[in-house]
């Protein structure tokens, strides 16, 4: 059984094999320069908060700005596996019709399924694991330059994410192949179903853990700064690094809910005669209002998710992935132990 | 003597079309049965139920022994060569012959390669290049060399040109004669099986028209040809198959256990294939949907 496995899919596990060398080697390449890079920059010993880290970091996002379309890419992967691979594993036979040869050798239908779901499984999930680790080691000097792990392209591609991913898609593929019984219709039920089971999870991830949440008192003094700006960019600036942020609420002295309005039209609430500094742009006039707001302050809470929690969102993504893989294998394996003669 | 292969009243329903009813049968073992009848009579039904590959609908089965199942015990002990030969197109035969071995721990590699050598079927060639007489000798080597207690073969000739079929049936009957083997298969056509088969089913529309041992059938169905008044005075158990009446004299095909003595009549044997045409060509004896035993083959051995 296991050489017939082999035997059948040591095609796939050629083109499989070519693949995913390359990805190794451009992931390794890109990984060594971008390590070099963010080395000669400074970054590494760079505190965020430091004035030339920041630009440090553009000059980084702007040497490897086009790497995050092909990690990106790497999201359809497993899609690929599921369409190509596993819809076509019972449906073939079928097609050929030769599930008539497969299921009368002396090895139960259920072994000839478990068999190859278990070899097949366990190879792609290694694979999906190396890649996924390697990822995280690739992106990681570029991570602080590119908003962070939550960032969809990344957070998709790192950890142990794309091992679940994997094997659901290969589990929706088997399934599908298994109970439809034609290898088209099973890879387009494969797309739809991988596609709309992993597009609303990026609306819900971040509720998998606890935000974490800071609070702030912005002076309305500090508001004279700026004249488009708003109090919004303050609570934004107070979110720390690689966080994903979630929410800011911003009430003002009494307590009333202050939305996103730009500085100018806020502090003229408080002193309507507030004007612009005649002589330095975009500043306003801190003479006519400074009496007034010496002592108002607004509140600011930002609710944001910490890096520190990506891996507790990946393990609770990644569990109810691989639960979707057990029930939807189970669903393939009843399926061909219900072997039929056409 | 046990049955190798024994149904009773078994049937199969896809929806409220019964492909196979009250079909019940009882073959010795050793012995070579051919299941003969037009396309879509229920012959392939008939196999894959027996191999387990379809579950029946009512009635039940044996084979060996044993009901069909999908145990590796049970599926060790059959054979089967499903219609049209199925082979892994891009498997090369040498391939064809590993995924037997990797499949059945009771593997006859040399009996394999003996077959496929004998066959002369070229070991490198991809199974989808194969000629449909090279496709059904590996298909056959493949069957056999799990060294079962049965084998099914669901229209193994079909597909095949005269000489082919020749070859064919010489593989299958030595293969069968040297492992003492159980050997059922199914044609639209008796033609040459008359030659290799020892016990004869007969299968229209889902029914088994006539089943037993292929000496006794002869022995039991005559010609006989006589004036329109004698042949219409037959006694009570003779069954009359067909008519063709005459001017003067009338010939009948019909079945009588006992040997016909009437010295006005002339009886002559008959030829098998004109037999199994006659029997299918009779209406359903009885409305279908009645359960009812059609017919029971006796069992082998001396009487």
């Amino acid at each position: 059984m296991i050489w017939t496995t082999w035997r059948q899919h040591r095609a796939e596990a050629a083109v499989a094999a070519v693949i995913f060398g390359a990805l190794i080697a451009a992931m390794i390449v890109v990984g060594s320069i971008a390590r070099d890079r963010a080395r000669t920059l400074g970054l590494p010993s760079c505190t965020p908060t430091a004035g030339d880290c920041g630009a440090a970091l553009g000059r980084l996002h702007d040497d490897f700005h086009t790497i995050p379309p092909f990690v990106g890419a790497l999201i359809i992967v497993p899609l690929v596996a599921g369409m190509f691979w596993a819809a076509p594993l019972v449906s073939r036979e079928y097609e050929a019709g030769t599930q008539r040869l497969a299921w009368t050798q002396s090895v139960s239908p259920l072994r000839w399924i478990t068999t190859k779901i278990a070899l097949i499984f366990a190879v792609v999930a290694a694979t999906a694991l190396v890649l996924g680790l390697l990822a995280t080691w690739t992106l990681d000097p570029l991570t602080a330059a590119f908003g962070g792990r939550y960032n969809s392209t990344w957070y998709d591609t790192q950890g142990v994410v794309p091992v679940a991913c994997m094997l659901f898609a290969l589990a929706v593929g088997v399934a599908a192949s298994a109970l439809l019984r034609r290898t088209i219709p099973a890879m387009a039920v494969t797309l739809l179903v991988y596609a709309s089971a992993r597009i609303p999870i990026h609306w819900i991830r971040w509720r998998f853990a606890s935000l974490d949440s800071r609070t702030l008192t912005i002076p309305l003094s500090s508001l004279l700064s700026s004249v488009t700006g708003s109090p919004y960019d303050l609570a934004n600036a107070a979110v720390p690094a690689q966080a994903s942020l979630h929410g800011i609420t911003i009430t003002g002295p009494s307590g009333q809910s202050i939305g996103n309005q730009d500085n100018f039209s806020l502090l003229q609430q408080y002193c309507p005669n507030v004007q612009a500094n005649p002589t330095r742009d975009g500043v306003l006039d801190p003479a006519a209002c400074a009496s007034r707001i010496q002592d108002v302050s607004l509140h600011a809470t930002v609710r944001y998710q910490p890096a520190s929690h990506f891996w507790i969102i990946q393990t609770i993504e990644s569990a109810i992935f691989v639960g979707l893989t057990a029930l939807l294998v189970t669903a393939a394996i009843l399926a061909v132990n219900r072997r039929r003669a056409t | 003597m046990t049955a190798a292969v024994a149904t009773m009243a078994a049937g199969r329903r896809y929806g409220h079309f019964w492909a196979l009813r009250h079909c019940t049968l009882s073959l010795p073992a050793g012995s070579i049965t051919a299941v003969v009848g037009p396309n879509g009579a229920g012959k392939t039904t008939l196999l894959n139920m027996l191999v387990g590959l379809l579950p029946a609908s009512e009635g039940r089965l044996y084979v060996d022994g044993e009901r069909p199942s999908s145990s590796p015990d049970f599926l060790a002990r059959v054979g089967f060569l499903a219609q049209d030969s199925p082979l892994y197109k891009e498997f090369s035969v040498t391939d064809m012959l590993r995924f037997g071995q990797s499949m059945n721990p009771s593997w006859d590699d040399a009996l394999a390669r003996a077959r496929i050598t004998a066959a002369e079927v070229p070991l490198r060639r991809p199974a989808g290049k194969l000629s449909g007489g090279q496709r059904a000798q590996v298909a056959l080597a493949l069957a056999v060399a799990k060294r079962p207690k049965v084998l099914l073969l669901d229209e193994p000739l079909a597909a095949l040109d005269p000489l082919a079929r020749r070859e064919f049936l010489r593989t299958l009957i030595d293969s069968a004669t040297a492992t003492g083997i159980t050997v059922l298969l199914s044609s639209h056509l008796i033609g040459e099986l008359s030659r290799v088969c020892d016990h004869l089913v007969v299968i229209r529309d889902g029914q088994v028209r006539l089943a037993g041992e292929l000496d006794e059938i002869l022995g039991e169905h005559h010609w006989v040809a006589g004036s329109s008044e004698d042949t219409a005075r037959l006694p009570a158990d003779v069954e009359v198959l067909s008519r063709s009446p005459h001017e003067r004299h009338t010939t009948l095909l019909v079945r009588s256990h006992a040997p016909l003595l009437n010295p006005v009549l002339t009886t002559s044997p008959v030829d098998l294939e004109q037999l199994v045409l006659a029997y299918l060509e009779r209406p359903a004896p009885s409305p279908p949907g009645e359960p009812r035993i059609v017919a029971v083959a006796r069992e082998g051995g001396p009487r």
